[in-house]
């Protein structure tokens, strides 16, 4: 039997985080300029769960990227807890990233000559108030494989070493760039599953990308992306339990 | 075709710093391979061709006296081309009233040893002469100037019987051959006696010598080219115009006959030039002369003055300096090719592996494995093409001369003939070529070993493993994560560690063999002016009988010791030494000589004291208390037992006591004084009384001079140490950051610091080059101790320590150029676009 979970947070409580305000980014290749995108405006509240749905080329890595750090914006505002980091240096980035972000990639890129869970701590040592690692390790259910090397490892795996080194950062922002995009269906469903335990559990801001329309439902708000600008954004009243989503 | 040409062209633009760092080190190991081979073709062409042009003499012959008879008879010999006779001696000048100038003088000879004229003409009467270009420049002497040289002649003669007996035959006639000549003493003429004669010469022509392609002025070993003068002219006396020759009868000498020097029909000579066929050595040439008065014929062979061209001072001489240099044609370019190999199998086979995907589509549509070799091969292909041409060109056309400039500093060559041949530039193509495509086919092999679905698939990602070192729990927990992963980075890719720091490895290899050898030589001449005991070496204008009565005129110096020296032989069994200096020191103080390395022993020396030099000691096979035969130049013979050995390095020489003068008959010989100043006093200008005068400064100065050539060598070492470690670390750590920009993104991304980042990549290299320099060290020494051997020579012998400074030196340069290189490659880590590296597949 299927299980509607309710949104038991009211939206009135949650504090705004994010916010882009006309954002645009252009890429210039020579004499040729590409407009990856176009007067974007959305906002993301704290412990929301946030999908951003669109084909490939949208411009949904580029948000991703912006939002996290990796890239700047050529135009507009982009808030995160209030401060504009469309303007921050390159060391005010790093510091952004550092502190306050926590990255998901599609492919792992854990340290490979790091264990699962050095990966963990290495991660965990740049901030001061990081999580215990062994108990974040162990939280993704990874406890008995922690002396393993990445490539000792399956590709769930991996990825659930990769989602535990984001969260012991303890980052106010965790950002999901197509995690299950190289994993099979099963595997994938399974750290969906994780991602939206962490969002329940450690209430933190999950903003994920994908192509995977199919997984609207489990957000609390999907940001559709078009040809760089958003096309609409969802508000999910009624989000699912992963559990219950099939495609 | 042209496709693989456009991705070959792309490939390079994109990697170009690397692409460029292998040219660099192909372009660098050419120009000395090229150039030091054309070089030294060159040079020893040129002084070979000088050689026989001038018709340098196969086989000298050593006479006390002889005469046209006894070349007629030489030159009947079987085997024997031609002779001619010469007499050669030394003695001073003066021109427009100057101070004495040394001359090697010697009568020219039909046929042999010919003067190349640089100005003027050769001399056609007995008046005239010519003199070297060197001494002539540097003194400013013109074609046309006056010169008044002293005739250094036979004044009296002093024999011996063979048996103590009055040498007359049955008859009551005089017995030439009862007279033992082996012991004789000659007389010459004081230049201050009544009788010494000066002949007013007119020069007429400056030449440059094969027999005097370095110059050597036995009074003084240690005289520049510039200071003392060759000489050449039609004829001149060897004995004053009357000589007496007494038979030492016990103590008495009796006076048995008198020669006239007008009387004589023939010239004499003291020595006789020969060509000959090859195999016949001096002896067969020349055997065993006597004189045969009836018959006309005045031949008394001195066989410790006699030797082949080969094993003439000036020609072992330059041979020796020129070999000393070749030794490093064969090193040096053979380390740069090494590393260039290596630098083209790891940038290759990097390359190869980052394109593996490409390389199976490649495949998968249709383009051969030869094909894609091409490509691959053509780029290393044109880093040995472009890097070759450039270095070997500028080799071939540019070292020659540099290296002639250099000779010319010591020796008085031939005028420069640069013959630019291009087969050394062409082979040094051909054999980078070869290394680079070699490399390159390696390199490939392995991934092009793969069919074209596996090239495509992604590469199983290898696989880690603990490492021993993890063992030690306690100590691996609280190592930070960058170690842990340099540590298992290093220890899981040993090979490319060990390939990596092999451009440390030469560089350091280069660095402690060139420094070393820089300090060393600095050393010896430390050591000289170490052995100078006194202030001031000042040369009369004549003989000194009394040091210290000549230098109470001079109130500057408040002592001196009368120091005499003479050529010699030195021989032990059927080992002879070459000609050397020895030098007899009245008082033993004013010379520092010690019998261990380390100058604790100090050697005391009394009259009848012999000291030799250990290099020469060791080449005789001698040690204290052996027996050796002294022969001095133009005097007599004598045993004597060798009293002491030192350690002697830069113009080593043998010293004596006071009775060797008179056990050689070199009583007479020109002396110099050390003097010893007062205090704050300067040491005293030429004057009537005084030819020279050098303080220690200036000997010093005398023995850097001779040290040039090697600076040649040590520069070239440096130079070369440094570009191999700057572009192999540089090209290493560029092929690390590429293989590792994901991993270092990643780093970004989690938000790691610039320099945190960084510090990775710097500690490995640190790692590695630690590697290096621990191989290195001692396969530098190795290399230093071989070059050492071959470089040390007549002049000077190399000491072979390593000092713990040079080992010191040597490390902070090659750290230095490490960190350099890393800091190149540091601001490249800091360009990596996070984006792009994390979105390609693992």
């Amino acid at each position: 039997m299927s299980e509607t979970l309710k949104c038991e947070i009211a939206k009135e409580e949650r504090k705004e985080l994010i916010r882009f305000e006309n954002v645009s980014k252009t890429y210039k290749m020579g004499e040729v300029k590409i407009d990856a995108l176009s007067d974007v405006n959305f906002t993301v509240d704290e412990g929301e769960f946030t999908v951003v749905l669109g084909a490939s080329g949208a411009g949904k890595s580029t948000i991703l990227n912006i939002l996290g750090g990796m890239d700047k914006a050529s135009g507009g505002k982009v808030y995160v807890d209030g401060e504009n980091i469309a303007v921050y240096n390159a060391k005010q980035l790093t510091n952004f990233r550092r502190l306050k972000v926590g990255f998901v990639f599609q492919f792992y890129n854990l340290i490979a000559n790091l264990t699962a869970l050095e990966n963990v701590e290495f991660a965990a040592s740049v901030t001061p108030d990081h999580l215990d690692a062994r108990e974040t390790l162990a939280g993704v259910g990874l406890a008995e494989r922690e002396r393993n090397f990445p490539s000792q490892l399956s590709g769930g795996e991996q990825q659930r070493v990769a989602i535990a080194r984001a969260v012991a950062k303890n980052p106010m922002l965790l950002l999901c760039d197509e995690p299950t995009g190289a994993l099979d269906y099963k595997t994938g469903k399974m750290v969906l599953k994780l991602l939206q335990d962490v969002n329940e559990k450690y209430k933190k801001t999950v903003v994920l990308i994908t192509h995977n329309s199919y997984l609207a439902p489990m957000a609390d708000k999907i940001i559709r992306v078009k040809s760089g600008r958003v096309e609409e954004i969802i508000i999910n009243t009624e989000k699912k339990s992963i559990d219950e989503i099939d495609w | 075709m042209h496709l693989i040409f456009k991705k070959l062209f792309r490939d390079i633009r994109r990697g170009l710093g690397q692409f460029l760092s292998m040219m660099l080190v192909i372009a660098v190991g050419c120009f000395f391979f090229a150039g030091m081979n054309e070089a030294s073709y060159n040079l020893k062409k040129s002084v070979r061709t000088y050689y026989d042009e001038q018709n340098l003499a196969a086989v000298t012959g050593g006479f006390l006296v002889a005469n046209d008879a006894a070349v007629e008879l030489v030159a009947a010999r079987d085997g024997v081309l031609g002779a001619a006779g010469a007499y050669r001696f030394d003695t001073f000048f003066t021109y427009h009233g100057s101070a004495r100038v040394d001359a090697t003088v010697t009568t020219l000879s039909e046929g042999f040893n010919t003067p190349l004229m640089e100005t003027g003409r050769a001399p056609t009467s007995r008046d005239e002469c010519i003199i070297d270009v060197t001494y002539a420049e540097a003194a400013g002497i013109q074609i046309g100037s006056e010169i008044s040289l002293f005739s250094h002649t036979a004044q009296s003669v002093y024999l011996q019987t063979k048996d103590n007996k009055p040498p007359l035959d049955e008859n009551g006639g005089f017995d030439f051959d009862k007279i033992d000549t082996e012991n004789f003493n000659i007389v010459y003429t004081a230049p201050d006696s009544p009788s010494a004669e000066y002949r007013s010469l007119t020069v007429t022509g400056f030449f440059r010598s094969p027999e005097f392609i370095y110059k050597i002025n036995t009074s003084d070993t240690s005289a520049q080219a510039d200071e003392f003068a060759c000489i050449y002219v039609t004829e001149a006396p060897m004995i004053a115009p009357s000589v007496d020759f007494y038979v030492r009868m016990g103590e008495t000498d009796i006076r048995v006959y008198t020669q006239n020097r007008d009387d004589l029909t023939f010239a004499l000579y003291n020595r006789i030039y020969a060509d000959t066929d090859l195999g016949l050595d001096v002896f067969d040439v020349f055997g065993s002369n006597n004189l045969d008065l009836e018959n006309g014929m005045v031949g008394v062979y001195v066989e410790a003055m006699s030797f082949v061209a080969e094993d003439g001072t000036a020609y072992k001489n330059f041979d020796t300096a020129y070999s000393q240099v070749r030794n490093l044609v064969i090193v040096i370019p053979l380390l740069f090719f090494l590393v260039a190999a290596v630098i083209t199998f790891i940038s290759l086979g990097k390359t190869v592996d980052n394109q593996r995907t490409q390389i199976g589509i490649m495949q998968a549509v249709g383009i051969s494995k030869g094909g894609v070799y091409f490509g691959y091969l053509m780029y290393a292909g044109f880093a040995a093409l472009f890097g070759s041409l450039l270095g070997g060109l500028l080799g071939a056309g540019f070292l020659p001369y540099i290296y002639y400039l250099v000779f010319t500093s010591q020796y008085v060559m031939p005028p420069f003939k640069m013959s630019f041949g291009i087969g050394w530039a062409a082979l040094s193509v051909a054999v980078s070529l070869a290394v680079a495509l070699l490399s390159a086919l390696l390199s490939c092999h392995r991934t092009l070993k793969e069919n074209p679905a596996q090239s495509m698939r992604p590469k199983q990602g290898k696989t880690v493993k603990k490492v021993a070192a993890e063992k030690c729990t306690g100590l691996w927990k609280r190592l930070p994560f960058g170690s842990k992963m340099i540590c298992r980075n290093l220890f899981q890719n040993k090979v490319r560690v060990l390939l990596s720091s092999i451009g440390v490895i030469a560089s350091m290899v280069l660095l402690i063999t060139g420094v070393n050898l820089k300090s060393r030589i600095d050393y010896t001449i430390d050591d000289y002016v170490a052995r100078i005991g006194f202030d001031v070496q000042i040369t009369a204008q004549n003989a000194v009988s009394d040091a210290e009565e000549f230098i109470a005129d001079y109130p500057s110096l408040k002592s001196a010791t009368r120091a005499v020296s003479f050529a010699a032989t030195v021989t032990a069994g059927d080992k002879r030494s070459d000609v050397l200096q020895v030098t007899a020191v009245q008082d033993e103080d004013y010379v520092n000589l010690y019998s261990d390395f380390k100058k604790k022993e100090r050697i005391r020396m009394n009259d009848s004291s012999f000291v030799l030099p250990h290099y020469l000691a060791d080449s005789l096979g001698v040690k204290k208390g052996d027996t050796v035969t002294v022969t001095a130049v133009g005097y007599g013979a004598c045993e004597v037992v060798v009293s002491d050995v030192s350690y002697q390095y830069l113009l080593p020489g043998v010293y004596a006591g006071t009775d060797i003068l008179t056990d050689v008959s070199a009583e007479n010989v020109t002396s110099v004084i050390y003097a010893r100043l007062a205090d704050g006093a300067e040491k005293p200008e030429p004057d009537a009384r005084i030819k020279s005068a050098l303080d220690k400064d200036e000997l010093r100065a005398r023995a850097l001079k001779m040290s040039e050539i090697l600076d040649l060598a040590v520069a070239i070492i440096v130079i070369g140490a440094a570009v191999l470690a700057v572009t192999v670390i540089y090209n290493i750590t560029s092929i690390n950051v590429m293989e590792r920009s994901r991993e270092i993104a990643t780093l970004m991304v989690l938000g790691y610091r610039k320099h945190e980042t960084a510090r990775l990549i710097i500690a490995e290299n640190i790692v590695i080059t630690i590697i290096g320099c621990l191989i290195g060290l001692p396969l530098g020494y190795g290399m230093f101790y071989w070059l050492a051997q071959v470089v040390s020579g007549l002049n000077v012998a190399i000491p072979v320590n390593l000092p713990v400074l040079v080992v010191l030196i040597c490390l902070c340069a090659v750290f230095a150029f490490s960190m350099l290189a890393t800091l190149f490659m540091t601001r490249k880590i800091m360009k990596i676009d996070m984006v792009e590296a994390l979105k390609s597949v693992e």
